[in-house]
C-alpha cells in the first residue's frame, strides 16, 4: 500500500467517526438549546399573563401569541407550582400527534383556583433543528473532501524529494566508484534519511573495497611464497639418488603448489579486470587469435580425439590483447576439458559473433551458476571452476552478450562482440 | 655460459640459481635489486639475463633499456608475475627475447635459455648432438647418424625439450605446459604426454636411435645421455 493511500485512508476512518459524534453531540446541544429558549418564552408568557390577570383581574381577552392554552378550575384549592411538560397533542389538521412543549401554573382568584396550561408546538423547532444538522454535514463532508485533495498536493510537494532519492538509492550500483548523489531536502526528517544513506553506501562501499584489495592483495602477496615452493621442489626433484617414494611425495608437492598457483593466478585475473587494472583496448582480429590458440590446443584435442569443425572469418575488436586471450583461450579449454571424448568441437566465428560448442552430457547443475566461480559439474579435481568466471567477467567488462545453450547434445556458448566491433 | 639472474625474492633467487649452478653448470650471478643489477651489467659482459621486472627499486624494465643503450649483446628472458602481463610486452617491444610468467617450471627456463642461446649463436653453432642424435634448433631437422627424420612440430619440440634438459627428472605437467603453452587443468589429459612419449621413443628407435628417454615413476621422464 502506498503511503498516501495508507494516510488518506486513516484520515478517512477517523474522520467518519468524528463527524458522526460530532453531529450527534450538535443535534442534542441545539435541542436542549431550543428547549430552553422555548421555556424561557413560555415563563415569559406566564408572567405576562399573571400581571394581566393581577391587574384586570380577569383574562378572557388575553391574546396568545404562538401558544395555545387550556384553562381549567381546580378542584382543590391549591396553588400549584409551574411545572413544564412534554407532551404530544393530536392535531386535527395534520391527522398526527405533534410534540407540545407546555406550562402549567395556577391562578388565584378570590373565588376560585384556575390551573392553566400553555402549549408551545415544537414542529418548527425540530425541523430547524434537523435541517442544521443536514447543513452542518454537508458542509463537513465538503470540508473534508477539500482536505483530502489538498493533502495530496502537500504530500507530493513535501515527498517528492523523497521519492526522487528513493528512486536514486534502488539504482545504486555498490561497484560503482561515484559516490550516492541525493537532492538535499528542506525537511529535517529526509535529511536525516539522506545522511544515513550515504554514511550506510559510503560504509558499504569500502567494505566491498577492502574486500576486492584484500583478495587482489592476498593473491598478489601469495605468489612469490608459491614459486619458492616450487622451485625449491624442483631443485629437490633434480636429487641424486631419491627414491620412488620421495619422488611421488616431491612430485604431489609440485603439482599441488602449481595448481595453486594457477588458481591464485585466476583470482588476481578476476580482481584485475573488476578493478580495471588492464592496459589500453587495441585493434585485435579474433580469426588470428582463434587460429593462434587452436595451433596451441591442437595437441590436447588430438589426444581427445575430437572431431573439430571450424569455420572463421575475420573480426576484428576492440580489446585488450591479453583479455582477449583468455577470453577465448577459457572457452576453447572448457570445450576441451568438458567435451566427451571422440565428441564434436564446433568452432564458428563469423558475422561479430563467436560460437563455440562441444558435445556432451547435459548440465548437472543449473545453467544460471554456469558462470558462478567455484561450481563444478565434472568432479575434476584439476579444474580450477573459475574460467568461465572469468570468461564472464570479460564479457561483462566489454559488454559482450554471452549466452549458453543446450541442444541436439551439444553446449553452446555463443558469444556477440557487436559493442566493440571494429572494421578490419 | 655466464647469466646474470635479476630478482629480489632471495628464496626463489636461490633456488634458480642453484639450478642453474648446479645442474646445468652455468655460471651465474645473482641481483636483487635495480642498482646491483645495472652495476653488474655494466662490469661484465652477460650471455643472458633473466630479469624479474618488479623490483623493490624500480621496474626491470629499465635494465632491458640499459642493456640495449650500451649495446649488450645479452639474450634477456623477462621472468614477470602475471600482474605484470601488460609489461612484459612493453619488455618485448624494448628489445626482450622471451618471457616466463612466474611460477615457472625449471626445465621450461633451461629449453627456453637454451633456444635462446642457440638462436643468438653463442655456442658457434645450433646444432645439439647426443650420441648419434643431432638436433639443429635452426632449421629445426633431427639426424641419426646423418640422416633426417620427419617429426611433427609437437614430436619435434617434445624432443628438444628433453634433450635440452638431459639428464633430468621432467615432471609430466612440464611437458604438457610446455607443449600446449600454457596451464593444463586437466590431470586426465596428461595422458597425451604419455602417447606422445611412446611415440617419439618408437620413431627413434625404429630410426636406430638409442633409447635415451626413461620413465621416471609417478613423475614423469628423464632423458639419459652423458
Amino acid at each position: 500500500m502506498k503511503l498516501l493511500t495508507k494516510t488518506s485512508l486513516i484520515i478517512i476512518t477517523i474522520s467518519v467517526f468524528i463527524i458522526f459524534a460530532s453531529n450527534y453531540m450538535f443535534f442534542h446541544i441545539s435541542k436542549m438549546m431550543i428547549k430552553n429558549y422555548v421555556d424561557e418564552e413560555l415563563t415569559g408568557q406566564m408572567h405576562n399573563f399573571q400581571n394581566m390577570f393581577s391587574q384586570k383581574g380577569t383574562f378572557d381577552n388575553y391574546i396568545f401569541l404562538n401558544t395555545e392554552v387550556d384553562i381549567k378550575i381546580l378542584e382543590k384549592n391549591q396553588p400549584l407550582k409551574p411545572v413544564f411538560i412534554d407532551t404530544v397533542l393530536l392535531k386535527k389538521e395534520q391527522e398526527a400527534y405533534v410534540p407540545y412543549r407546555a406550562l402549567r401554573f395556577s391562578l388565584k382568584s378570590p373565588t376560585r383556583t384556575h390551573q392553566i396550561t400553555i402549549y408551545k408546538s415544537l414542529v418548527s423547532s425540530d425541523q430547524l433543528v434537523q435541517q442544521i444538522t443536514l447543513a452542518s454535514i454537508i458542509v463537513v463532508f465538503v470540508f473534508m473532501l477539500l482536505i483530502y485533495t489538498m493533502n495530496q498536493h502537500v504530500f507530493e510537494k513535501v515527498w517528492s524529494v523523497f521519492f526522487r532519492n528513493l528512486s536514486k538509492v534502488e539504482s545504486y550500483d555498490i561497484k560503482s566508484k561515484d559516490k550516492l548523489e541525493v537532492e538535499p531536502s528542506e525537511i529535517d526528517e529526509f535529511d536525516k534519511l539522506n545522511r544515513v544513506h550515504q554514511s550506510m553506501v559510503e560504509r558499504m562501499q569500502n567494505d566491498y573495497l577492502n574486500l576486492k584489495e584484500l583478495t587482489a592483495n592476498t593473491s598478489h602477496e601469495l605468489q612469490t611464497p608459491l614459486a619458492v615452493i616450487k622451485g625449491k621442489a624442483e631443485l629437490l626433484l633434480q636429487s641424486e639418488n631419491l627414491q620412488e617414494k620421495e619422488l611421488t611425495a616431491i612430485n604431489t608437492i609440485l603439482e599441488t603448489a602449481n595448481r595453486l598457483s594457477k588458481l591464485n593466478q585466476s583470482l588476481l585475473m578476476i580482481s584485475r579486470i573488476e578493478n580495471n587494472q588492464y592496459g589500453e583496448a587495441t585493434q585485435i582480429n579474433l580469426h588470428q587469435v582463434l587460429t593462434n590458440l587452436i595451433e596451441n590446443y591442437n595437441i590436447l584435442i588430438d589426444a581427445r580425439q575430437f572431431d573439430l569443425k571450424i569455420n572463421s572469418s575475420n573480426v576484428c575488436v576492440q580489446m585488450n590483447a591479453v583479455l582477449v586471450e583468455v577470453l577465448i583461450s577459457n572457452l576453447i579449454k572448457n570445450a576441451i576439458v568438458h567435451g566427451s571424448e571422440n565428441g564434436k568441437i564446433q568452432i564458428n566465428l563469423e558475422n561479430n559473433q563467436l560460437l563455440i560448442c562441444n558435445s556432451g552430457e547435459p548440465l548437472n547443475i543449473p545453467k544460471e551458476q554456469l558462470f558462478k566461480r567455484f561450481v563444478k559439474s565434472s568432479s575434476n579435481k584439476n579444474s580450477s571452476g573459475l574460467g568461465l568466471e572469468i570468461v564472464h567477467k570479460i564479457c561483462n567488462y566489454y559488454q559482450i552478450k554471452i549466452d549458453y545453450n543446450y541442444q541436439n547434445e551439444l553446449h553452446c556458448f555463443a558469444l556477440d562482440f557487436s559493442k566493440i566491433i571494429a572494421n578490419c | 655460459m655466464k647469466i646474470l639472474l635479476v630478482e629480489d625474492e632471495k628464496d626463489l633467487a636461490d633456488s634458480i640459481e642453484e639450478y642453474l649452478v648446479k645442474d646445468q653448470q652455468y655460471n651465474c650471478d645473482t641481483a636483487s635489486t635495480l642498482l646491483s643489477a645495472s652495476e653488474l651489467c655494466s662490469l661484465y659482459d652477460y650471455d643472458c639475463v633473466l630479469v624479474d621486472l618488479g623490483l623493490p627499486d624500480g621496474s626491470g624494465l629499465d635494465i632491458i633499456r640499459q642493456l640495449k643503450n650500451e649495446n649488450k649483446k645479452a639474450g634477456i628472458i623477462i621472468i614477470s608475475a602475471l600482474d605484470e602481463l601488460d609489461k612484459r610486452i612493453e619488455g618485448l617491444d624494448l628489445g626482450a627475447d622471451d618471457y616466463l610468467v612466474k611460477p615457472f617450471h625449471f626445465p621450461e627456463l633451461n629449453a627456453r635459455i637454451h633456444s635462446l642461446m642457440r638462436r643468438l649463436k653463442f655456442d658457434g653453432e645450433s646444432e645439439l648432438k647426443i650420441g648419434a642424435l643431432s638436433i639443429d634448433s635452426q632449421s629445426r631437422q633431427v639426424k641419426v647418424d646423418g640422416k633426417t627424420i620427419e617429426f611433427t612440430k609437437s614430436e619435434y619440440d617434445l624432443l628438444y625439450y628433453l634433450a635440452t634438459n638431459r639428464n633430468q627428472v621432467i615432471s609430466k605437467t612440464s611437458i604438457a605446459e610446455h607443449l600446449v603453452g600454457d596451464h593444463v587443468d586437466i590431470l586426465a589429459s596428461l595422458d597425451f604426454v604419455y602417447l606422445h612419449i611412446k611415440n617419439l621413443r618408437k620413431k627413434l628407435t625404429q630410426h636406430g636411435c638409442k633409447d635415451y628417454i626413461s620413465t621416471v615413476y609417478g613423475v614423469g621422464y628423464k632423458f639419459s645421455a652423458t
